[in-house]
């Protein structure tokens, strides 16, 4: 039997992805569309190899004014695309179904054979709405479904559907060549998304067409409506909900919620994320000790070993993380709370630069700047998208932690206290999240300079009504979302450990030497040893000798590595790392051509600051790189973020001494 | 004539839409079901009013400040 391709159109907000999930289980693979980052979900029904499901990106109508929709319009205009379907079916929902009776009037118009399916119509009933689906079936020339993806109510009429090819062709108004043509003309003088300039067209007003258009239509499926849909006068789900909604975006209980919901999650992100952590450092350390017992000791067994095993657990030890974090933002967005944390902070951030849908990112930012980054695509505007990415690793992430700890521990003794309760340290420890807040907000300002506005403008969106989430979603969003990471990011943060064993394991001595002699003398007689002694002129203004200046450049691949290659430069073994030895030995250490104290006041402060400006974790350069398509911002990130870092040490080294 | 835009209204009085001031800015909202001859009402209002959202159709809609300012409306009873 023949293959055919079914895409899923629709509106944002209408179940699509939940009917996707349920329709296609776990057959499904995720990718780009060609050319832009804009999530593919392909997969297979059930375990029906033929019929090949697309999801298409929400969109309100087949004019494209985002990333996301110019791909849906692409691939239903398109009969050369390789996702071109050979049949629509186009999701909506009862509830306001007149708007989006919209698209499905346009598909129609393309001359696609379609199926229409009205979604959510378990909640359509309570809500009083009663749908004629034969009637509005023969008045659209289409099949009509009436679904519940979440229930499977309907859904085996649907499937039924599909495997009889059950799709028309109709028309609804104007005929197909012709509509094609004017969505042609009017993708071409509008898009302002392929680097196409405004096309002045002086016989042709794109918008003027896309008003009457969107009028026609409209006027058209208020007729239709009229005869098929009946609602009964009942207080609807959405006037229930808002002494709810009146709690959550208000100005001061708002953020009370907001608050209260984010000091939840990233208890439970430390908390629960830290044992599978744990669990995978030891199993990574196990594994290597297996490798060296079991294999003869060698350059190639230390670099599988030390180079490639160390660099694979360096990836998955991210892993419960960015699990858990889109867990739970996976939650938020199913319940629609994030709609309303847009609404609230939106006024605020809009000052910066930046928009209400910055704010989950930025937060994010506090546990891992590569998840974070990823859920920037949420936001339309490629603007504010690039901005909210180019300052979110300004964030203090959880990989600065160990760093706050040693030297907040230096300055500090841990019985200081405030009013005899609070913790001196505690205090420091959130002044440096504190000013890492801060430095994105300015930083967003510095950036905008930079970044220019392509794509709409409007904020305008739909606030969902909540809903009790639908948990196989969040799962299978946080699924291909980790694998996403691994396998994009994954690759490079492997190849630059790599580089970096390389780095620290050779070195202008006799290369037979190195195996024998310390580790402390390997480290200081390696490539990457020279280059910490190359980079002392730079880094002694901060107050950095060269040993640290090895332990900045290592760290590079994490920031985390920093207090490791510290340990190891200083001599503390493997077994003994404890911060209380290497704290010791770094008090009395000097520097080489003195006998003044490298870890001074000034000098531990000047590192403190720049840690949090710094762009130090290649991961999150990867992960700019892969969201932003863009070598410039990568590198300018890079730039700017180096220079604060390197600009407000120096300030810091030279107030304090 | 005067025309009265959405942060006329009280809380709880119903509005029409009329039109927009500037057509060339009025494809979204117009996509996102903001037509002429729609009704709607304030559903929320921020400190500022800027965000508001506006339920229409069923369907509670955030405009910023500059995008409601765009609507002309009706006031209703």
């Amino acid at each position: 039997m023949e293959s055919f391709k079914i895409a899923l159109a629709g509106n944002p907000n209408t179940g699509k992805s939940t009917l996707f999930n349920i329709l296609t289980g776990l057959h499904q693979k995720t990718g780009n569309f060609t050319g832009v980052t804009v999530e593919k979900a392909i997969g297979k029904l059930q375990k029906n190899t033929r019929i090949e499901i697309i999801d298409l990106p929400g969109t309100y109508t087949l004019f494209p004014k985002s990333l996301d929709e110019d791909v849906a319009y692409n691939v239903l205009s398109n009969p050369n695309d390789e996702n071109f379907p050979d049949y629509v079916l186009v999701v909506t929902e009862a509830i306001n179904l007149k708007r989006n009776l919209l698209l499905c009037s346009q598909i129609i118009d393309l001359g696609l054979p379609c199926a229409l399916a009205i979604n959510y119509i378990d909640e359509s009933k309570k809500n009083g709405i009663t749908i004629d689906s034969q009637l509005l079936s023969k008045e659209l020339g289409i099949p009509v479904y009436l679904i519940s993806a979440r229930t499977k109510e309907g859904i085996s009429e649907l499937i039924e559907g599909f495997l009889t090819k059950n799709f028309k062709v109709s028309s609804f108004i104007g005929d197909k060549a012709n509509y094609l043509e004017d969505l042609k003309k009017v993708y071409d003088t509008q898009s302002e998304l392929k680097e196409i300039k405004y096309k002045k067209n002086k016989e042709f007003d794109a918008g003027e067409y896309q008003r009457k258009d969107i009028v026609k239509r409209s006027s058209k499926i208020k007729d239709i409506t009229k005869h098929c849909i009946t609602y009964e006068e009942r207080v609807q789900l959405v006037n229930k909900q808002r002494k709810l909604d009146y709690i959550t975006t208000h100005p001061i209980w708002g953020y009370a919620v907001f608050f209260f919901i984010l000091f939840i999650i990233f208890q439970a992100i430390f908390n629960l994320a830290s044992y599978p952590q744990e669990a995978i450092e030891v199993l990574f350390s196990k594994i290597n000790a297996q490798l060296e017992m079991l294999l003869p000791a060698g350059v190639f067994v230390d670099l599988l070993t030390n180079g490639i095993i160390n660099g694979i657990g360096g990836v998955m030890v991210f892993v419960p993380q960015i699990a858990l974090l889109f867990f739970f933002i996976g939650l938020l967005e199913e319940t629609g709370y994030l709609a309303r944390v847009t609404f609230l902070t939106d006024k605020i951030m809009r000052n910066f630069g930046l928009s209400g849908k910055s704010i989950i990112p930025l937060l994010g930012g506090t546990a891992c700047a590569v998840p974070a980054i990823l859920a920037t695509r949420n936001i339309e505007n490629r603007k504010t998208r690039l901005i909210t990415i180019l300052v979110t690793p300004l964030m203090s992430c959880s990989a600065r932690l160990p760093i706050y700890i040693l030297f907040i521990g230096f300055l500090i003794p841990k019985s200081d206290r405030v009013l005899g309760i609070l913790s001196k340290q505690g205090i420091a420890l959130f002044l440096l999240y504190l000013i890492g807040f801060v430095a994105a907000l300015l930083g967003a300002i510095v950036f905008s300079r930079f970044v220019k506005n392509k794509g709409r403008n409007s904020f305008a969106f739909e606030l969902p009504i909540y809903r009790t989430p639908y948990i196989p979603n969040v799962f299978n969003a946080m699924y291909f979302k980790v694998l996403d990471f691994i396998k994009g990011a994954g690759g490079i943060i492997v190849a630059i450990a790599i580089i970096l064993w390389f780095l620290a394991s050779y070195g202008n001595t006799n290369p037979n030497k190195t195996f024998s002699i310390s580790k402390t003398e390997k480290i200081e007689e390696s490539f990457a040893g020279n280059f910490g002694k190359a980079i002392e002129p730079a880094i002694l203004p901060l107050g950095y000798d060269w040993k640290i200046g090895i332990a900045i450049i290592s760290s590079f691949a994490a920031r985390e590595v920093f207090v490791g290659t510290l340990a190891t430069i200083y001599g503390v073994d493997d077994e003994e790392v404890s911060i209380a030895t290497l704290k010791e030995k770094m008090s009395k250490e000097t520097f080489s051509n003195s006998n003044k104290l490298v870890y001074t006041k000034a000098t531990v402060i000047s590192l403190l600051v720049f840690y949090i400006f710094a762009m130090m974790c290649m991961s999150t350069i990867a992960v700019v790189y892969k969201e932003t398509q863009s070598v410039f911002l990568t590198v300018a990130q890079f730039f700017v973020m180096t220079g604060f870092a390197y600009f407000f040490a120096l300030l810091a080294y030279n107030l304090f001494k | 004539m005067d025309n009265f835009t959405i942060n006329s209204l009280k809380s709880n009085q119903k509005g029409e839409i009329e039109g927009f001031k500037d057509i060339s800015e009025a494809i979204h909202l117009m996509e996102l079901g903001c037509l002429p001859g729609e009704e709607f009402m304030i559903s929320l209002r921020s400190s500022t009013s800027d965000p508001l959202c506006i339920l229409i159709n069923g369907k509670n809609i955030c405009l910023r400040k500059t995008e409601a300012e765009n609507i002309i409306i009706k006031p209703l009873s």
